[in-house]
């Protein structure tokens, strides 16, 4: 790179300001950031250096960096800027900025970052289903009988599992791509690849699971506590999803299940767990702007999506029980049209940061990267004041 | 003038309850025989005044002496007509009341000594007759830059008339090449058009200011008040007079030549930061690079080219990182695709400007970052590649550039003949640091050596041009507050008020010129036969000459060697079969002695057996004052003056400097006469060292114990 001429882009810094990065150039370098972060590590300290890059509009150097990836945006960074350049939002920025790059195909990255889109991406599943329903012929009369939603997931199985290929598919290559970029531009040091690939892998889900390093945030530790309920919310209804196509499927399993059935209490548990975990975040995000900082239109999409889903899923189930069979058939449309907005717009939403964020933690156990202290920096300082 | 003494101890503040104040006046009336010595409660309200005024009008008294509060307070309230009124004040409360254990013998036996010390002042001291000439009040300001011509305006704004001299033909200096200038008001972010050319009509059509371009200054001779300036001009000279002077001369590019490896002069699309503004004035504003008047498209900044570095400045020149933040916004005004790089050792943009800085980092065209540049080098078609390390960025880069602008410092314009003044210590204004002059830049950055001759704008310290202009305001004022001072015969900075001047006694005066090598000011020259010629409007009192003079022949009407001879000889002086020690400090009036004052505000007790005589400066202790006080008996002599040296605080520049290599000197001869010369230390103490003071008199009390009792005492 030494004998190279550094190419800036000015456009990057204009995708990045659009993306909620606007306060990125007011940044003067001194590290406070770096210094304030209880994640950053000593050998590679963030978010001071991915400050300059996206001032200097160094794409190559974003793109395959793992850090950005490692900051869960608690805000003690932005709370200690003494330039008010809001570290925690570029890094967020950056993240948005990263996966729409890698989005394949890339028209799908554009039309998940901008509203005027939104109609065009909700009418795609709702005309699907319509068409389903057209073919059961089940628009011009309400099925008697018990409401079973499985008259309708016979078809719809087929449009979700098409729907989860493709998806994988469009995921597996960007997230080659990242793997790619990150292996080409870090310098690897003498302990790279020593952890052996499932090793790390094995280690980024102990880290994802125990949400270890988001629980060491400061200033805006709420956020872990929102972010653990739809996590493990997400998770939850995850597993019961896969265990009701499975069962469905394979063992035909009778549907709807009872309310005491164990995977079905997981079901309302992980919907519950999903609802609070949302609603916590949409508390923090309107009610603490001061430290949460901004919230930008990928945000306030996805998280949105999130609580319809619970919200819907719910909502049908109540419906169901009352009996009302075509305002329950109705509010399960509904559910599953969202349902197809997660799933099927996966790789180009800040759902993504999902598994690009389990990639770099991949990455970074597998690079042999240092891990940050595990002591927050206020512990330290105490400590040293103590001492 | 015969010679009336009063006494009037107050007991108030403490005093009362500290010492017995009917001793006192025991003292004063018995053994100094005082005729009127009273006591009052409350010497400093209406009716102790009142009392005072009352004796000075029925009883004759011409030398009051207030026992009371230190002197640096209630100064107008005990004071009478200055001009026949001597007024000595003993300070009983700050160095005795409140800094010593109340009712104790000791205590008793310090607060006596300080009475006796002052009725033998003031039976001495005479008020001061001031040195009165006919003083012409004009203002010289050399310099028609920014700053000078700012202060030529400013004088005439408050009625004085002003000689202004420039080398140039043209007025305005270096403001006058600038394109755009950096916004002079909030909020600090615009650039605005350089409106130099309004102050320039303005000089030239005033009425109140004498205008000479490409004139220079022949000579300059006399003293503050009256100075004889010769001027230069198109082959003739003429003499004006001016009172006092604004030097200011401005300052040059540092020449980015001598700095290696970067192409300067050699490559055509390397310049500096002077260079720069021409090529914007010529573009009108469209930046072209001068090897083929080619639009520029890259273009990089580096910043402390020569400064910052001891091989070339060791200074920062505090304008270079906005003049380069300013010429970035005229590279991204002429073309807003362009790239502007900034490599920088620290971005240091003082005051308001951080707004500029502020503003001008949002701006997505301009890239900064800190980094050495390593080199640069010209490719085939002319363009450049810098060659960045230590970056931000965390590696080594290198940055393609149609032109290169390097960020130069500023150098005083001191290096050439400006004042030429007819002074027996030198020409030109004795320099600080690196080509600037100064006095004491800790304490009064505006002064020079040379008493009513101010620097102003960048010959000071390196400023952009708002910054000059409020120095350039300052040293107009400072040089009308010097020849007002002058016209009433008193002392300017750090002593203005002071109407004393130093008198020679010149029938014994062995012309040894010691006192004209060691003013610090300049203001003794030498007359035909090589024997000392005061100029007193030169002098600020600091009585550095009284200290040198080995004759003793120089004095004032309130302090002089004898006065504080004869003070030192008044302190009674315990046998040696008492066992008590007599320690005497020489303390400088302006840190030394309000340190002491300080500590007794804060009731910090210290040894009582000091005694404590105020110095106008370290330099001006005479030898012989030591030897009058280890004849007496006194066990042990400290000198408390400022810092000397590197950062030096004196603020008479080399007062306390020269007190300790007189003291050196003194060394030797105490050990002739078998004195240990450990009984003499000078000490440094600036004011805010008050709370070290009971430990440094315990040091050296404990030292001086040691050496055991002055073996002159009994003699």
């Amino acid at each position: 790179m030494a004998n190279n001429i550094i190419e800036t882009d000015s456009d990057l810094i204009k995708d990045i300001t659009k993306l909620g990065g606007g306060s990125l150039k007011k940044c003067f370098q001194c590290a406070t950031c770096s210094v304030v972060c209880n994640l950053s590590s000593d050998d590679r300290p963030f978010p001071r250096k991915e400050m300059i890059w996206a001032q200097w509009g160094l794409k190559d150097k974003l793109l395959s960096d793992p850090d950005v990836w490692r900051c869960y945006q608690c805000g003690d960074c932005s709370v200690y800027c003494p330039r008010g350049a809001k570290p925690a939002e570029v890094m967020g920025a950056i993240r948005n900025y990263s996966f729409k790059n890698y989005a394949f195909p890339k028209f799908m990255g554009k039309a998940l970052s901008s509203p005027k889109y939104l109609p065009l991406l909700f009418a795609v599943p709702v005309i699907l289903f319509f068409l389903v329903l057209q073919y059961m012929g089940a628009l011009s009369s309400v099925p008697t009988g018990s409401i079973a939603f499985t008259r309708f997931d016979n078809y719809v199985d087929v449009i979700f599992v098409l729907l989860s290929v493709l998806v994988l598919l469009a995921m597996a290559k960007g997230v080659l791509e990242f793997w790619k970029n990150m292996d080409q531009n870090n310098t690897h040091g003498t302990a790279y690849g020593s952890a052996g690939i499932y090793n790390s892998i094995l280690l980024a889900v102990q880290e994802v699971l125990t949400h270890k390093n988001f629980k060491k945030c400061d200033a805006n530790n709420i956020r872990y506590t929102g972010h653990l309920g739809i996590f493990y919310g997400f998770i939850a209804l995850f597993i019961v999803t896969a265990i009701v196509f499975i069962g469905d499927r394979v063992f035909h399993m009778s549907l709807p299940m009872g309310q005491v059935n164990p995977v079905k209490i997981l079901a309302n548990l992980g919907a519950f767990a999903l609802i609070v975990g949302c609603s916590i975040a949409f508390y923090n995000r309107l009610g603490r702007k001061d430290k949460a900082g901004e919230s930008y239109y990928y945000d306030w999409l996805f998280l949105s999506v999130l609580f319809l889903i619970g919200a819907t899923g719910l909502l049908t189930e109540i419906i169901r029980l009352s009996g009302y069979a075509a305002a329950a058939y109705w509010s399960y449309f509904i559910h599953l049209t969202f349902v197809f907005f997660l799933i099927g717009y996966f790789p180009y939403s800040k759902f993504a940061h999902l598994i690009y964020r389990f990639v770099a933690i991949i990455y970074s156990k597998y690079a042999g990267m240092s891990e940050p202290a595990e002591d927050s920096v206020s512990e330290r300082i105490e400590e040293k004041s103590v001492a | 003038m015969d010679k009336k003494l009063g006494v009037y101890i107050c007991s108030g503040c403490d005093i009362g309850d500290s010492v017995d104040v009917d001793k006192l006046l025991t003292v004063a009336k018995e053994e100094q025989k005082i005729p009127i010595c009273i006591k009052h409660a409350n010497l400093c309200n209406a009716e102790g005044v009142e009392l005072i005024k009352k004796d000075i009008k029925e009883q004759g008294v011409n030398s009051v002496i207030v026992a009371a509060c230190s002197p640096r307070v209630h100064f107008d309230t005990f004071s009478f007509d200055p001009s026949s009124i001597y007024v000595e004040r003993v300070n009983l409360r700050e160095h005795v009341a409140w800094s010593h254990v109340p009712k104790e013998e000791d205590t008793q036996m310090l607060a006596e000594d300080y009475i006796r010390m002052g009725i033998t002042k003031a039976k001495k001291a005479n008020p001061p007759k001031p040195y009165i000439e006919t003083i012409n009040k004009t203002l010289l300001v050399i310099g028609g830059g920014i700053s000078g011509m700012t202060s030529a305006m400013e004088a005439t704004k408050a009625g004085y008339k002003v000689i202004l001299v420039e080398k140039a033909p043209v007025l305005g200096g270096w403001m006058r090449r600038w394109y755009k200038q950096l916004p002079q008001r909030p909020p600090y972010k615009e650039l605005q058009d350089v409106d130099i050319e309004n102050t320039i009509n303005e000089v030239k059509k005033h009425p109140d200011i004498k205008l000479f371009t490409s004139a220079e200054i022949e000579n300059i001779s006399g003293q503050p008040g009256m100075f004889d300036v010769s001027i230069k001009q198109d082959g003739k000279t003429v003499v004006e007079r001016a009172g006092s002077i604004v030097v200011s001369t401005g300052w040059k590019p540092y020449d980015a030549g001598k700095v290696e490896g970067l192409g300067f002069g050699t490559y055509p699309n390397v310049v500096n930061n002077v260079i720069m503004e021409d090529i914007a004035v010529q573009g009108k504003g469209k930046i072209k690079r001068p090897s083929d008047n080619k639009d520029v498209k890259s273009v990089v900044f580096v910043q402390c080219v020569g400064s910052r570095d001891k091989n070339h400045l060791p200074y920062c020149s505090s304008v270079c990182c906005l003049a380069s933040l300013k010429q970035a916004s005229y590279v991204r005004s002429s073309n807003p695709d362009a790239k502007v790089y900034i490599v920088y050792k620290d971005m240091r943009t003082p005051g308001q400007y951080e707004n500029f800085y502020k503003d001008k980092q949002t701006d997505d065209g301009i890239f900064l970052t800190k980094g050495d540049v390593s080199g640069i080098t010209e490719n085939a078609d002319k363009s450049l590649t810098v060659n960045v390390k230590n970056t931000l960025i965390g590696e080594d880069i290198n940055i393609k550039a149609d032109m290169v602008i390097l960020a130069t410092g500023m150098v005083p314009a001191t290096d050439s003949s400006i004042l030429n003044l007819q002074y027996r210590q030198g020409k030109e204004l004795p320099m600080l640091k690196y080509g600037f002059p100064d006095s004491n830049f800790i304490c009064f950055p505006y002064e020079t050596q040379r008493t009513a001759i101010y620097a102003a704008g960048c010959v000071r310290q390196p400023a952009e041009s708002k910054t000059c202009k409020d120095d350039a305001t300052g040293a107009a004022l400072k040089a009308i507050q010097a020849v007002e001072l002058e016209s009433i015969g008193s002392a300017v900075h750090p002593r203005a008020g002071d109407l004393s001047y130093p008198i020679f006694f010149m029938q014994k005066c062995t012309s040894c010129k010691r006192c004209t090598e060691e003013c610090p000011f300049g203001a003794i020259d030498e007359d035909e036969k090589g024997s000392p010629k005061p100029n007193p409007n030169r002098c600020r009192r600091c009585g550095v000459c009284m200290g040198a003079c080995p004759e003793r022949i120089v004095s004032f009407e309130n302090y002089s060697v004898d006065i504080v001879s004869s003070m030192l000889k008044s302190i009674e002086v315990p046998g040696e079969e008492e066992e008590k020690l007599r320690i005497l400090a020489f303390a400088c009036e302006n840190d030394a002695y309000p340190a002491f004052d300080i500590a007794g505000i804060n009731r910090t007790m210290f040894n009582p057996n000091i005694r404590i005589i105020p110095v106008r400066c370290l330099g001006s202790v005479n030898i012989v004052w030591i030897a009058d006080a280890l004849s007496k008996g006194i066990d042990g002599i400290m000198l408390i003056g400022c810092k000397f040296g590197e950062d030096y605080q004196c603020h008479f520049i080399k007062g306390s400097e020269l007190a300790n290599r007189r003291m050196e000197n003194l060394k030797e001869v105490l050990q002739r006469l078998v004195l240990e010369p450990e009984r003499v230390k000078v000490m440094e103490l600036a004011i805010s060292d008050y709370d070290k003071i009971p430990t440094i008199m315990n040091d050296f009390m404990a030292k001086v114990n040691e050496l055991g009792p002055n073996p002159y005492k009994s003699f």
